[in-house]
């Protein structure tokens, strides 16, 4: 059974109409990610050690183990405490999760960067606690983690694939379906790759054009 | 003076971990009045001007700015009170500081700097905000340096933004930690210029410095500090000229040695 060009081309349509989907999850887990790293890193700021504690223990729980066992666990494992998720729900939480906590530890990699000095000076001219955070700290704050956003979101985009296992009709279990249909698991499987690669392309691609918009904002 | 004085400080004790940094300090500063306060290296000056803007909590003691305490009350019945943030930040506008290292917002551009304090903590409108900020700046001598980020100024140019920034707030009183020691010294000049055209306009200001001369020349008086006590303090040129204190003596003799060493053949002026 040989490589069939035309055959990876007919199937081309359906693959990137399947793509619509991941591409909507993974937006939605990228604001999910950084709104809820954001108020993670906002709470660990405030350094109550119990909280941070409890923070650590999760932490150390999403980052030790595979994404893929997490998200069963919140397929499988919630419903059975109360918690019935829908399958695309239940995918999106569980990789917002994760992502949350490496957005959280980026930020606060670049908390550490920035100099006390403009805090204390907010302080000093009257600035609130939220004005600090809102108008301060976290603008910086977004500018020097891009980089990392950028590389969390091509991640992302590549974690929705596992949701094929828990039912979600995406991209991967698009391709799994035609294969088995057509019984050619190779152009499907290269076809399905090559919709993954040509959107993390334009990620990048746009990341680096925003990073140099932000060098040229600077200078 | 009968007046209320600008800044009244009375009893302010600090300890870092036991160790005490501020011992009972007492100080009266009066509208329209310049303080320089003076002192060796570690002697307290800037954990004084922290502790003026709740930067650092004193241990004991009363700050009143304007009449008004800040921080830490004594109501009538004699029971200290502690104010809450959202009370000490709405006293915070009326005390400017400046940091020796500029502290500037590095995202925004100088106008910003000075007009987004405006508009956040006094809650002016913009417009009007933006004419302040241009009209210090002019002022300042940075009209053409308004559009720029703090990276691409210099030391001097950042310092006099910082300026800026703080007397836009209307601020009842100035405090300045060694405004030029973190200067190129050819940048120290613009600085001084500075300080000595808001002593011009009456500005009521307290300034850490090591600059002697300027003590001497521009400052009413002089407070000197050592192991976290004022020892001495007395109209500028009294201090200056005669000492009483041993300790101060030593340190005047020995910041005019350093003075004649880097600068060979400036003199005080004590006249001006
Ligand atoms: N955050 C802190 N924690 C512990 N000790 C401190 C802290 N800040 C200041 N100190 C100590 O308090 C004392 C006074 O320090 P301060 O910075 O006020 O001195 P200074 O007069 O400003 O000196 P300099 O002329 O070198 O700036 C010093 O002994 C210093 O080590
Ligand atoms: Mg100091």
């Amino acid at each position: 059974m040989g490589f069939k060009l035309d055959f990876l081309l007919s199937i081309l349509p359906r693959l990137i109409g399947a793509a619509a989907v991941n591409i909507r999850l993974a937006v939605i887990i990228m604001l999910l990610a950084l709104a809820l790293g954001t108020a993670l890193t906002i709470v660990r700021s405030l350094k109550v050690a119990a909280v941070n504690a409890c923070i650590a223990v999760v932490i150390s729980f999403v980052r030790g183990t595979p994404l893929l066992i997490q998200i069963f666990i919140a397929y499988y494992v919630l419903p059975a405490v109360g918690l019935d998720l829908s399958p695309e729900v239940a995918g999106v939480s569980a990789i917002a999760f994760n992502s949350m906590v490496f957005v959280s530890e980026s930020m606060r990699g670049g908390l550490a960067t920035i100099d006390v000095g403009q805090i204390e000076a907010s302080t000093a001219l009257g600035l609130p606690p939220h004005a600090i955070w809102l108008r301060v700290v976290l603008p910086q704050l977004f500018r020097r983690i891009v980089p990392v956003l950028i590389n969390e979101a091509t991640i992302v985009v590549k974690g929705t694939a596992l949701l094929s296992v828990i039912t979600v009709v995406d991209v991967l279990r698009t391709a799994q379906q035609i294969a088995s249909a057509s019984y050619r698991p190779f152009e499907t499987m290269i076809g399905s790759a090559l919709v993954f690669l040509v959107i993390n392309l334009v990620i990048s691609l746009s990341g680096r054009v925003a990073e140099s918009r932000f060098a040229t904002a600077r200078a | 003076m009968s007046a209320t004085p600008v800044l009244r400080v009375s009893a302010l004790t600090k300890r870092f971990h036991g160790v005490i940094a501020l011992d009972q300090v007492y100080l009266d500063v009066h509208a329209g009045e310049i303080v320089a306060l003076i002192g060796p290296s570690g002697c307290g000056k800037s954990t004084l001007l922290r502790c003026l803007t709740w930067l650092e909590q004193p241990d004991d003691g009363f700050i009143e700015v304007a009449g008004k305490p800040l921080g830490r009350e004594l109501t009538p019945g004699g029971v200290v009170r502690h104010q809450s943030r959202r009370q000490i930040d709405a006293l915070r506008p009326q005390v400017g500081i400046v940091f020796q290292q500029f502290n500037l917002w590095p995202h925004m551009t100088a106008l910003e700097n000075v007009v987004r304090p405006q508009t956040v903590v006094l809650g002016r409108p913009r417009a009007e905000a933006i004419r302040r900020g241009e009209e210090l700046l002019t002022r300042l001598g940075l009209a053409d340096r308004m559009d720029r980020h703090p990276h691409a100024l210099s030391g001097g140019q950042k310092q006099r933004v910082a300026i800026a920034r703080a007397l836009a707030m209307d601020p009842a009183l100035m405090l300045f930690d060694e405004p030029t020691s973190a200067l190129d010294p050819e940048l120290v000049g613009e600085v001084l210029a500075v300080l000595r055209s808001l002593a011009e306009i009456g500005m009521t200001m307290l300034v850490v410095t090591h600059e002697i001369g300027f003590a001497a020349n521009v400052a009413d008086r002089i407070a000197f500090m050592d192991q976290g006590r004022i020892l001495e303090e007395g109209p500028a040129r009294d201090i200056i000229a005669a000492p009483k204190e041993p300790r101060l003596r030593n340190f005047i003799d020995l910041v005019m040695a350093n003075r004649r060493h880097d600068n060979p053949g400036t003199t005080i002026d004590t006249t001006e």
